[in-house]
Formats: structure tokens, sequence, C-alpha cells
């Protein structure tokens, strides 16, 4: 019980540093007119592609799924704030909390989610001008759950990611690349999502492919597909678990061979 | 000039970090060929090669280029450096079109990514048009970068800033759409940018089109030097103002 306790209070406090931390990053000018410009310039640019394509159809699929992916993309944000950790001497303090490095590590991080999930809730919010796909008020509603869900999906990823970045820091931009271009290649972002096969098996796992399935059904006919949700649910469990082993056996390593220090 | 070049290039090749957008960026050309592919439209093929070619350009500006002053600041090479009045900020824009113009083999890496992992014939019918479209974009998208480690040095923020400055440039860039098919307050915008007139320039260029492209070459001209120019002025003055302890460098 008391363990339960303080692993609640440990999670408070990091969520709390964590929104200090983001707000230090941003102002709301700042973040009004540069982050979140830039990202719905993000969906627009790609929604072009599909327009110069040549189909409106084309324009509206690839519009929908660049809205969607801003969550776990901005997910993605922690595997270099958790290198920050590293570099400037903090991670050793959070190493200290009685629960393990794990769950502090990850509420430390969990700004990058929120940010995730608003950029890509408005994004989809202002789709019906962006590229004349309409979410009315009610479906963003269910959006906006679904949205949770991949970009914790995207999360977990990141938290695997973060694990082999904080052993290997230089690994850090080309990680968070590669992942991003086999999101955007393979969860059905731009093209339709791969069935079968060695990539499909690939696509399957990816974070964001179910759930955007689950949004893309409820934005076409109004209805969710409990397989998608459950599936993309599995994702995120999978992922979680993966995390968890990498961020914790990395950090296990360079604690035992005195490593973590990069000063 | 040379020994300017020559450092930048010696900086650049002993922390091989700073050339990571280089192979990192084209690569995304990978989800836009993919997409083509998905929908077979390889008649979109040369566009979206000189997209991923000028992103990686772009990257490499705002994210390596700009850092300079930032990175003279970490060396410990700053303040001896701003003890010279004139010749840190020659230096300082020599070094930027150094690394800028290192993106410059990314249009064959872009190419070579078409051709043999999708199959587009991606060809270049007019190269030496290409070749000075290219030079004049890496001196303009230079000029930028100039602009942005000012802007660095200025704002407490300046660092988040550039962030922001890609998707909507790419956008005002032409680099999917050409200025022609924007709506009419961005074609505006468009057509004051140096950027749309060298993808305007570059696209004709791969696909060979006749007729003369002087004009379009003396406005890139133009605006690039223009664009030069400003960086440069901007950077001397976030310089002035550091030096008399009106900016801070150590935000």
């Amino acid at each position: 019980m008391r363990k339960a306790e303080a692993l609640i209070r440990q999670i408070g406090y990091g969520l709390l540093s964590s929104y200090q931390d983001y707000r230090a990053l941003y102002t709301w000018r700042s973040w009004l007119f540069g982050w979140l410009a830039r990202l719905l310039c993000q969906v627009l640019f790609f929604s072009m592609v599909g327009w110069a394509i040549g189909s409106a159809a084309t324009q509206r699929y690839m519009a929908l799924g660049n809205a969607v992916v801003l969550g776990p993309l901005g997910a993605f944000g922690v595997v270099s704030s958790s290198v920050g950790e590293r570099r400037g001497g903090t991670l050793q303090f959070l190493l200290l909390s009685r629960n393990g490095p794990f769950p502090v590590l990850l509420a430390r991080g969990l700004y990058w989610v929120a940010d995730g999930i608003v950029t890509s809730c408005i994004a989809l919010f202002v789709l019906r001008w962006l590229a004349d796909v309409e979410v009315s008020p009610p479906m963003l509603l269910v959006c906006f759950l679904l949205q949770v869900l991949i970009t914790l999906s995207g999360y977990s990823l990141a938290l695997a990611l973060a694990g082999i970045s904080l052993r290997w820091p230089e690994s850090r931009m080309y990680l968070t690349a590669g992942t991003t271009i086999l999101l955007m290649t393979l969860a059905g972002v731009n093209t339709p999502l791969p069935r079968g096969g060695v990539v499909g098996a690939i696509a399957a796992v990816m974070p964001a492919a179910h759930g955007l399935q689950a949004i893309r059904a409820l934005v076409a006919h109004g209805t969710v597909p409990a397989g998608e949700v459950f599936a993309e649910f599995a994702v995120l469990l999978l992922w979680g678990a993966v995390g968890y082993l990498a961020l914790t056996g990395s950090l296990r390593h360079q604690v035992r061979t005195g490593t973590l220090n990069l000063r | 000039m040379t020994a300017f070049v020559q450092l930048q290039w010696l900086l650049l090749i002993r922390s091989p970090r700073l050339l990571a957008t280089l192979v990192i960026v084209p690569f995304y050309s990978v989800v836009f060929f993919t997409t083509l592919h998905g929908y077979g439209a390889p008649g979109l093929s040369a566009t979206v090669a000189l997209t991923a070619f000028v992103m990686s350009m772009w990257s490499q500006a705002m994210f390596v280029a700009a850092e300079v002053v930032d990175d003279d600041r970490w060396d410990g090479t700053l303040e001896p450096a701003l003890l010279t009045p004139d010749a840190y900020v020659r230096a300082l824009t020599v070094r930027v079109c150094t690394t800028t113009a290192l993106s410059l083999p990314v249009l064959v890496e872009v190419i070579a990514i078409g051709r043999i992992g999708f199959g587009f014939a991606l060809p270049v019918h007019r190269p030496l048009l290409a070749l000075t479209a290219s030079l004049l974009l890496v001196v303009g998208t230079a000029g930028f970068a100039l602009m942005v480690s000012a802007l660095m040095i200025l704002m407490p923020g300046g660092r988040n800033l550039r962030n922001a400055l890609t998707y909507p440039f790419y956008i005002l860039g032409g680099l999917i759409l050409p200025a022609a098919a924007l709506p009419v307050p961005v074609r505006q915008l468009t057509q004051l940018f140096f950027l749309s007139y060298g993808t305007q320039l570059l696209r004709a260029a791969m696909a060979g089109s006749s007729g003369s492209h002087w004009k379009d070459l003396s406005l890139l001209l133009l605006l690039t030097v223009l664009q030069l120019v400003a960086g440069a002025a901007l950077l001397r003055r976030a310089l002035s103002r550091a030096r008399h302890g009106e900016a801070r460098l150590y935000a």
C-alpha cells in the first residue's frame, strides 16, 4: 500500500516537473504561432502531396493520417529529453527514486504525450478547413479518446528508443528519424495499411496503425471497430513491456559499469 | 576566405554528428516515393525528389549551420572572435555557406534512392541549370541561416524557433505545389521568397522544359543576394549588441 502511494506521488511530481519543463520550452505565443502553426503546416504539406497526386480522396486520406500521426510523433520528443537528463546530470538523481527509474522517467516525459494529444486533436478539428475532412464535435470527443491510446502507444515505443539512446546518446537522431520514417511509411498514414508478409507483420505492431484505422472508420462511417481498438491497446502493452525492459536494462548496465556520467 | 572554409570543414569532419542531418533527411524521400508507388503516380517523382533535397538543405542550414555562433560559444572561441569587429561576420558568413553547401550531394543521393529503390526514371535534362539553381539556393538558404543565428542571439527562445521554420517555409518555397497553384495571398508571399524560384528552376531543369529561364534566374539571383545581405547585416547587429552587453549570449 505504501509502495503504491509512493508510486502515485512519484508520478505526480514527475508530471509537475514535466509541466514546468514544458513551460520553459514555450510561451503561449511561441507555442501557438510557432509550434502549432508548424504542425498544421506539416499536415497541410502532406495533404498537398495528396492533392498533387490528383484526387480529392487521396488528399483527405493523407490529411487525416498526418493529423493523427502528430500524436505519436510528438511523443517521440521523450527520446531527446531523456538523453538531455543524462547530459544535464539530472539522471543520477532520478535513479535514486524508490520505485526504480521507469516510473519517474515515464512521468518526466508525459508533457510530450499531452502535447501530442492536444496538437493532433486541434489538427483533426481544423481539418475541415485544411483539407475538407469533417470531424464533428461528438466525433472529436471519441477521436480524443482514441488519440490518447495512439499517443500512449507511440510513447511506449519512444521509451524503448530512449532506453537505447541513454546508452548510446549519439544514436538518438538516427533512431527517432528512422522510426518516424517507418511510421510514416508503414502505419497507413499516407498509403493503405500493408496486410500480410513481413511488411504487414511490421506494420501490425507499429503504434497508430490500428488506432488510425479506427479513426478512419469513425470519420467515414460513424462507428469504431472494436478489433482495431483492442489491437492498438495490445501494441501499447507490447511496446510498454519493451520500453520497460530497454530503459531499466540500459540504466542497470550503465550503473553497473560506471558509464552513466557523460561529463 | 579559404581559411574560413578550411576551418569549418575541419570542425565538421571532427564531429560527425553535425553531418547527421545530411544522412537522415534524404531518407524522408522514402516516405514520398512509397506514397507515389502506392498510388501509381510516377509523374510526381521529380517533384518529390526535389522536395526531399530542398528539405535536407533547409534542415542542414537551420539545425546545423545556424548553430555556428552557439558552437563557438561552447568551444570558448566566441569571446576572442568578438574582439575582431568585422572579420568574424565574414568568417561566419563563409562558414555557414560551407556547411549548407555540404547538402549539395543530397540531390544525387535522393535521385539514387528513387532510381534504385523504386525504379523511377528521374532524369536531369539540364544539369547546368540544376547546378546553377542549386548553388544559388545554397547561398540563399545560408543567408536565411545567418538570420536565424542572429535571432538565436537576440531572442531568448530563438533555438525553439528553428523547428517552426520548416514546414511553413516548405509550403512558401513551392516545394510540392508551385506558386501558381497556391491561393492568392500565399502566392504573393511565395513570389517574394527566393526558395520558390529555386525549386521552380530545379523542376524545369529535371523536366528539360524548353525556353529561356533567364527571368527566373535573375530573380533568384537578386533575392538570394538580398537574403544573404539581410542575414549578414542582422548577424552583425546581433553581435554588436552582444559586444555592448545588450544581448545575452549565455541565455
